[in-house]
């Protein structure tokens, strides 16, 4: 039996084939948009990287003196992001547990639609309920007892941060723990084990990879965390000696000075530095949330 | 004349509105092994995880009437629930393990019970693992985790979790049932070693295991008790047409 | 569910040992905590409705933001928007569909599945103000497009990629196998075996995942603010620069008149309504699909 050409090439057969090869190149897309962003933040960078060297890990950042100095920004995010993940966890990995060992069946629900709600509330929102009323909160709490104390800074961008990364930390915890097996628990209670021990040495034990791999992700979110924190930390150039001074992290320089920088093709190269080491670090705490997983289920025999 | 070890007095349970165990009365004496038989579904689980309250643990579960272990009302509100589960294990159908290291595993429930002292701990893991006729086994790689066993292994190692916290009685569901003819057959020569230090109380049905472990058989149907005897007796000659349906196969 | 009820049975009467204690500070102690933990929501949300409630008015929705917002509504912001989650979506969803449908339906070796699954959350993960460099440095100036509404819904079509990609991926692993068998027993192709029968068969879970991805990307303002330009009126062609919600807050937001301030806030409400209906309809859609798998 032979076919047309038409039916060679239009025929359900060929739609087969070129379907597979359209397909096969969307499958590529998510890997070609990660290869080109490395690519291209690489070359945007690299006359920074070549020309100034180690000259980028320097302590001072002047555009105008030609001295583009990234630690302060590291500083920067360092604080905020450590002090909001220092707020985060304890609360978040806390929230879990209740939600997934003692919370009532007609309260899980309601109380995962609010962590819900909370992780779609635009970033843009909560950086203006920090900047117009969390701000001003702060200035009128610590004024009397700190001095001079605006409200901007570690402590605001921090506490903003930490109210974004609760849903995170929770939901991704909540999973971990649903995932242990009742049969567990029934095993800690027949050896009469109350409701806190079995919480803490069955649970919590077991789901512990999953509950380090929503750390470590949140970790990340923070770390690349945009809006709210460039609206509330001041974004002033030094490096904070402590929760109620000023800062200026990564994510902040990039959207104040950009736009200043075009003309400059030095000063946009390092602000592309900083992007590549943004990306790089969002990269590292994805692949380590991934090892955790694995290594913690190794570790337990469940893999 | 012996005291019971576990008294049993009309005891009736519902999970929400269905009548699980109807009017149930049996003495169970020390140091015996009594086979709960009956086909899928008559509520023999349901009356061993009563006697240690597990079952309370199912929100819509109740349950009245008495069971008393060694003179005392476990339903009394002044019981202490830790204690009783102490002192009354558990064995489940499927081994489960805890995802620990086969140590911390039988550590558990001393631990649980305020036993911090690492002599003592190592004492009674190894102690524990013998009596679960497990040590040879798994006595020098104590830090692997228990999920590695094999599933006969890891059963093993679940009665020897029971065992580590020194009950009286110990409650098995269907402890062989998952597991492999090799593996059973070391579970059952087991259960007739414990027979000499406790009472052990055991769902199966397999009317073979029964006849080879137990001393008393008790046959339940459709939450009923309908016949308690001594297990020879039973299967020699059974007074109901119910129990000799089952002994002969009918019921699933 | 054994492990939720305790709590009730319990509650009427005083513990009687230390562990019972124990048990019930725990209780209290980690209830505070959850409870504390959802405040802030209800706060930003009564703060937002409070101070942006008032504002609304019909000429907030007919009229285009004009002084920089002394005068006007936000109408050009509202288009502008929607302008750019259309275009993302059109953009995003067939790409993140046809990667789904290879990796799961032909790509049979685990390890090509794997990597675009992991590339997809390393994605996931990528900073907001990367996306935002990115798309500067790459639609606006190496394809020449300007700061322009193609630039910027470009550059959160790539934001949307990883949601729907995973979404349909897992929801197509979840399609039976014999499903497939039986439509390619009766001859049919791979290729309408997939389109007839697979993807519609999961056609719920990839709306959730859409629905997500749109939710997220229409709040974003990071990624905007170097490509999309700024437009007092709607854009008359992709090529126009263009106005947006989370964009325009941002503006107002840091606006030194209070008026223009007090307006943020309405702008906020607009946005967090259009955010909060979509994911709303997005948890409809997964736990209608809950129900289903359940009555499987």
């Amino acid at each position: 039996m032979s076919r047309s050409l038409f039916q060679r090439l239009f025929g359900a057969t060929a739609r087969d084939w070129f379907g597979r090869h359209i397909l096969l190149v969307a499958s590529l897309v998510a890997s070609l948009v990660i290869a080109g962003i490395f690519i291209l933040l690489w070359i945007e960078a690299s006359p920074a990287l070549f020309t100034q060297g180690l000259g980028l890990l320097g302590p001072i950042w002047d555009p105008n003196s030609g001295l583009y100095g990234i630690s302060v920004f590291v500083a920067g995010t360092v604080w905020v992001s450590g002090l909001a993940l220092i707020l985060a966890m304890p609360l978040g990995i806390a929230t879990a547990v209740f939600l997934s060992e003692y919370c009532p069946n007609r309260l899980r629900r309601p109380l995962r639609m609010v962590m819900e709600f909370m992780a779609a509330i635009p970033s843009i929102v909560y950086g203006l309920w920090g900047l117009k009323t969390l701000v001003p909160a702060l200035r009128a709490t610590f004024r009397p007892i700190v001095g001079d104390y605006s409200g901007y800074g570690v402590l605001a961008g921090a506490i903003i941060l930490a109210v974004m990364l609760l849903p995170t930390i929770v939901a991704v915890s909540d999973d971990a723990m649903q995932m242990v097996p009742d049969s567990l628990r029934e095993a800690s209670y027949a050896l009469g084990a109350s409701r806190t021990e079995t919480a803490r040495r069955v649970v919590l034990s077991t789901a512990l990879p999953g509950i380090g791999a929503a750390v470590l992700l949140s970790l990340g979110r923070a770390i690349g965390e945009t809006m709210a924190v460039y609206m509330v930390t001041g974004n002033s150039l030094m490096y904070p000696a402590g929760i109620f001074d000023q800062s200026f992290v990564m994510t902040s320089v990039i959207t104040a000075q950009l736009g200043y920088a075009l003309s400059n093709p030095l000063y946009r190269s390092a602000l592309f530095a900083v992007a590549l080491v943004l990306l790089l670090i969002s990269i590292m705490f994805t692949i380590l949330a991934k090892l955790v997983i694995r290594w913690g289920m190794r570790r337990r025999g469940l893999k | 004349m012996v005291t019971p070890k576990v008294e049993i007095k009309k005891l009736n349970a519902w999970y929400g509105d269905f009548h699980v165990l109807r009017n149930i009365t049996l003495s169970i004496m020390p140091n015996t092994v009594t086979a709960v038989m009956g086909p899928s579904g008559c509520g023999k689980t349901t009356l061993i995880r009563t006697i240690n309250r597990l079952s309370s643990l199912v929100p819509e579960f109740r349950s009245t009437g008495i069971i008393l272990i060694d003179k005392e009302d476990i339903f009394h509100s002044d019981m202490d629930v830790y204690k009783l589960r102490k002192e009354v294990g558990f064995v489940f159908q499927k081994p489960n393990p805890f995802p620990l290291s086969i140590y911390d595993n039988v550590a558990y429930g001393p631990r649980t019970h305020g036993i911090r002292n690492q002599n003592e701990l190592d004492e009674i893991v190894r102690d524990s693992l013998q009596r679960a006729a497990l040590w040879e086994e798994v006595g020098h790689r104590l830090e692997e985790p228990a999920l590695k066993l094999s599933g006969g292994q890891q059963q093993r190692l679940c009665i020897a979790r029971a065992l580590a916290v020194n009950p009286r009685i110990l409650l098995m569901d269907e402890p062989v049932s998952h597991l492999d003819p090799i593996s059973a057959q070391k579970i059952e020569d087991l259960i007739l070693t414990l027979k000499k230090t406790l009472t052990v109380i055991i769902v199966t049905h397999n009317v073979q295991q029964a006849l080879r472990v137990s001393d008393m058989a008790a046959f339940l149907y459709l939450g009923e008790l309908v016949e308690y005897e001594k297990t020879a007796h039973m299967a020699e000659a059974p007074k109901d047409s119910r129990t000799e349906a089952f002994l002969t196969g009918r019921f699933g | 569910m054994i492990h939720q009820s305790r709590w009730r049975k319990g509650l009427g009467r005083l513990p009687r040992n230390r562990r019972e204690w124990f048990d019930k500070a725990a209780f209290v102690l980690l209830s505070g905590i959850a409870v504390l933990v959802t405040i802030p929501f209800f706060v930003i949300m009564l703060d937002v409705i409070v101070k942006g409630v008032p504002g609304l008015s019909p000429t907030l929705f007919l009229e285009s933001i004009s002084n920089l917002g002394l005068e006007g509504g936000i109408r050009n912001a509202i288009v502008g928007t929607l302008e750019l989650v259309g275009i993302a979506s059109a953009v995003a969803i067939p790409l993140s569909i046809g990667a789904a449908v290879y990796t799961i339906e032909y790509a049979k070796q685990g390890r090509i599945q794997q990597m675009v699954a992991f590339t997809a959350d390393v994605l996931a993960g990528v900073p907001s103000i990367v996306f935002g460099a990115f798309g500067y440095t790459f639609f606006v100036w190496v394809l020449g497009i300007g700061y322009s509404l193609l630039s910027g819904a470009l550059t959160l079509a790539l934001m949307m990629i990883p949601t729907v990609l995973r979404t349909t991926q897992e929801s197509l692993r979840a399609v039976p196998v014999s499903l497939r068998e039986a439509s390619l027993a009766l001859g049919a192709t791979r290729w309408s075996t997939t389109w007839r029968v697979t993807l519609r068969a999961c056609f719920p879970a990839i709306i959730t995942g859409v629905l997500l991805a749109i939710a997220r990307v229409a709040g974003e303002t990071a990624p905007l603010i170097f490509t999309t330009g700024y437009n007092a009126e709607s854009p008359w062609s992709i090529f126009d620069a263009v106005a947006s919600l989370p964009f325009t807050i941002w503006t107002f937001a840091t606006h030194p008149s209070p008026i223009v301030n007090q307006k943020a806030y309405t702008t906020a409400f607009v946005l967090i309504t259009i955010v909060l209906v979509v994911d709303i309809a997005a948890n409809w859609m997964s736990s209608k699909i809950g129900i289903l798998v359940r009555k499987k």
